[in-house]
């Protein structure tokens, strides 16, 4: 049966969502200028590289994608990858998350973003002379409407929880390109919220029958649940796109479905195809390998034993074999991680020991928190792609410190329906950087909060980090946090997942988004043309 | 007489229907999970989980929202779904209209071909010919419908040749007739799986007739074979024909679940095991009464066929 769309994702960070972000860039890539492909994915290149010199214009660019059974195209309320998708090409947000790293935004709508004394408030100026695809210049207006009704109380936006700090309230206009955001608690990371769908800034008589947004492409029709189509905007304001003239994304429910497309040549590109598939694709196509941070970490509930015994949680990390489970359960693609999530971030601790199976150490840590022998209950769903393989490989490795562990496989409504109360279970996360994602999953009572965690000592870091305007004092923040899982957090991050998308020769300008491991360099279809 | 058989008839069928609405109303609301909770995914904070509850009217109570959903069901108000910014009506309009179609040109293929090899292999019964066909048959039938497709779309579409397309990715901008390529591959494939059935109780049927007396005498009287089948045995067997070929029209216009799946056809089967993972109440539930008022309006049509085609059990009435 179709999987569904894999949902959990930091909208949070104005970034992190899914797909696979990671270390290296790696892939095949064909930057915009048409240069030769290069590639060192090892998949075969169509004869013919594209032309030196600007892209041609023109064609039309029909994506594959899993999904649309929840289809939205009003963005303040998109929840899935496919809405993400059609987010980035109709609008834009005030910043634009960067596909390389180290993991930076570039220059969205907002010219500057300038954080006031103590974080305590925020000037934004908005660039001069961008217009909506009805015609009006961006402005203050538009700006305000768009964060208030994120924060509309009634019906908050997905980026909701990310912006919490701001006061609807107290919003300034200093002019009509500048607005100042005051907040309720200081938030260093406010111009990192930015660049998600869900932060995207629409006019102020935005209406949600006829979308209007600021981006490379402009509504054409949308059919909830089968096709979107949007047409070239040729008054977008930068400049490097939007080059086809047509842009239609259309739904599959079934990933076998949806690679015959490709191959019978009834679309060109596929976001997120599964490694397993991969064979199948051959002469005339390309595959487009990203290395995020993504992970899907097994996560223990440290309210409950025995995982609240730090012995138990520790030993778990040292039962799984890393390199087994990049063949096993990532068939290859997938690195090697140290159980600490969030490699992108600056300050990340990349000094830390390489963990390494050691089945005796996790015995006798099991031992000494007095639970040899232990049986214990995993619960997982097929969401995701690998998810249930990952859990089955955990398995076997804990087999051979004695743990025996029993796999509940559940549908993906019945997992998420309950999936902050499962004692063992294993999820996907986005890549991403500490200070947007912390709120999201390690904060007392925070709704994607599956383990349970609550440290006050890491929350005064964080909270230290929130008022912390100077970037390498933030960094070194981050670098402390993010050190306390290595030995004492609820997950066992064993590995960072690959993203890996396919799309016909015909086609170039796809690049790898390390930062994020967002598909198809983050659906942003304006740098696409055809050969 | 017939009437009174019809209006019982659709007096149980309305008592069914009202069976199945309930049935299926509970079952949505005993799942774990609910559409909001689901919309919301992990990002679910307390305000946004009750503001959307209300907006999607799921606070109200159980008979509430029951009884405000048979009322929109009986007025033709059938609302919206709670998931997508689509209306029940124009959902179920599009996908029953996509089945609707995918099963008439099924039935096109498979009636006349089932009853001509049913009738065939019953006059050369016994015969390596008619031992042939129902090994054939046989293997169809135990073929999973997803095998027959997708080496029918290895085959015409992707691998060997490249004549089919492999999707059926409807444009709803255009009309379903200007894009009748894209149905021969689940058509094909949806009566390759529907033939064994008909097609066996065609065989069987005929087989029956043609021991019986009046075809013995036919055939004393010295009439040509052809007249015999024809003529004499095939009207007395039309009526399980006509059962037959009803039960598996009413198989396809439930929609094919394994075809729509690997086409990606846009039907009324995926729609609902997506608006059941969804916990999707006002999709699932219309769409489960409207199937099942489709189901009895085509076992009455069904039986009235055979009925017409049986004098003897018009008399009995």
């Amino acid at each position: 049966m179709p999987t569904p769309i894999p949902r959990r994702g930091f909208l949070a960070a104005g970034a992190g969502l899914l797909g696979a972000a990671a270390l290296g860039a790696c892939g095949v890539s064909n930057d915009g200028a048409g240069s030769g492909a290069a590639d060192s994915a090892g998949t075969s290149v169509a004869g013919g590289t594209a032309a030196a010199g600007k892209p041609k214009k023109g064609g039309v660019l029909r994506i594959g994608s899993l999904g649309g059974d929840k289809d939205s195209i009003d963005p303040t309320y998109s929840s899935t990858d496919i809405d993400q998708q059609r987010g980035q090409n109709l609008y834009d947000s005030l910043t634009q998350l960067s596909g390389e790293l180290p993991y930076h935004f570039d220059e969205g709508l907002a010219e500057s973003i300038e954080l006031g004394a103590g974080a305590m408030s925020a000037t934004v100026r908005l660039r001069e002379g961008v217009e909506f695809h009805h015609g009006k210049t961006l402005a203050s207006d538009d700006l305000i409407f768009t964060i208030q009704r994120i924060l509309d109380p009634d019906r908050p936006g997905r980026a909701a929880k990310a912006l919490a700090a701001v006061d609807p309230a107290n919003i300034e206009t200093i002019d009509d390109r500048t607005v100042k955001f005051n907040f309720k608690t200081p938030d260093s990371m406010f111009p990192k919220r930015f660049g998600s769908a869900s932060a995207s800034i629409l006019p102020i008589d935005f209406d949600p029958e006829n979308p209007v947004g600021t981006g490379p492409f402009k509504y054409d029709s949308f059919t909830a649940g089968s096709r979107s189509v949007f047409k070239r905007y040729e008054n977008y304001w930068r400049d490097d796109g939007p080059y086809v003239d047509e842009l239609q994304i259309i739904s599959f429910s079934d990933d076998t479905s949806r690679t015959s497309a490709l191959l019978a040549g009834q679309v060109d590109a596929l976001d997120g195809i599964d490694p397993a598939l991969l064979n199948q694709i051959g002469d005339g196509f390309q595959q487009l390998i990203t290395k995020s941070g993504f992970y899907q970490p097994i996560t223990m509930r440290v309210d409950l034993p025995p995982f609240n015994d730090v012995r138990v949680r520790q030993a778990f990390r040292l039962m799984v074999d890393r390199p087994a489970m990049v063949e096993q359960a990532y068939s290859g693609f997938a690195e090697v991680a140290n159980d600490v999530p969030n490699p992108a971030d600056p300050g990340f601790p990349s000094d830390l020991p390489q963990r390494e199976q050691d089945i005796d150490q996790a015995k006798s840590l099991l031992k000494q928190a007095g639970v040899e022998g232990m049986t214990v209950t995993l619960t997982t769903a097929p969401e995701n792609g690998n998810l249930v393989n990952s859990a089955e490989v955990f398995a076997q490795h804990a087999k051979a410190a004695g743990v025996t562990i029993n796999i509940d496989n559940l549908t993906p409504s019945a997992y998420d329906a309950k999936f902050t109360e499962w004692p063992l279970t294993n999820g996907y996360w986005a890549a991403g950087i500490i200070g947007t994602t912390y709120a999201s999953r390690f904060i007392k009572g925070a709704g994607a909060n599956d383990s349970h965690w609550d440290d006050p000592e890491g929350l005064a870091l964080y909270n230290q980090m929130l008022g912390m305007t100077d970037q390498g004092k933030q960094d070194e923040l981050a670098n402390e946090l993010l050190t306390r899982f290595y030995d004492m957090g609820p997950d066992v991050v064993h590995t960072y997942k690959n993203n890996v998308d396919a799309y016909s020769s015909k086609l170039t300008g796809f690049e790898p988004f390390s930062s994020n491991g967002w598909s198809l360099g983050a659906w942003r279809y304006r740098l696409v043309s055809f050969v | 007489m017939i009437p009174k058989l019809v209006i019982r008839r659709i007096g149980v069928g309305l008592l069914m229907l009202w069976l199945v609405s309930v049935l299926v109303f509970a079952s949505i609301h005993v799942l774990p999970g609910d559409a909001a909770k689901l919309l919301l995914g992990h990002d679910v904070t307390p305000e946004a989980l009750e503001g959307l509850t209300k907006e999607l009217g799921l606070d109200r109570s159980v008979w509430t929202q029951y009884w405000d959903w048979m009322g929109g069901l009986l007025t033709g108000n059938w609302g919206d779904s709670l998931v997508s910014p689509i209306s029940v009506g124009e959902l179920v309009r599009m996908r029953m209209a996509n089945t609707f179609l995918l099963a008439m040109f099924t039935m096109v293929i498979v009636a006349p071909l089932s009853v001509t090899v049913g009738i065939y292999s019953a006059t050369r019964n016994g015969r390596p010919i008619d031992g042939g066909i129902s090994v054939l048959t046989l293997c169809l039938s135990s073929l999973p419908g997803f095998v027959i497709g997708i080496v029918f779309i290895y085959t015409f579409s992707t691998n060997v040749l490249r004549i089919v397309p492999a999707a059926s990715i409807l444009d709803p901008q255009r009309s379903v007739f200007g894009q009748l390529d894209l149905l021969i591959a689940p058509t094909i494939t949806a009566a390759l799986m529907m033939l064994p059935y008909p097609t066996r109780m065609v065989r069987a049927a005929m087989i029956d007739v043609l021991q019986s007396d009046y075809v013995e005498m036919a055939r004393l009287k010295g009439l040509p074979e052809r007249t015999v089948v024809f003529r004499h045995a095939l009207r007395n067997c039309l009526a399980p024909i006509v059962q037959a070929l009803g039960l598996t029209l009413l198989f396809l216009l439930g929609g094919i679940i394994v075809v729509e799946a690997v086409f990606s056809f846009p039907g009324i089967g995926l729609t609902l095991v997506q608006a059941t993972n969804q916990r999707d109440g006002p999709v699932l539930q219309t769409v489960t009464v409207l199937l099942a008022a489709t189901c009895v309006l085509v076992n009455l049509i069904s039986d009235l066929g055979v009925l017409a085609l049986t004098p003897r059990m018009r008399a009995r009435l």
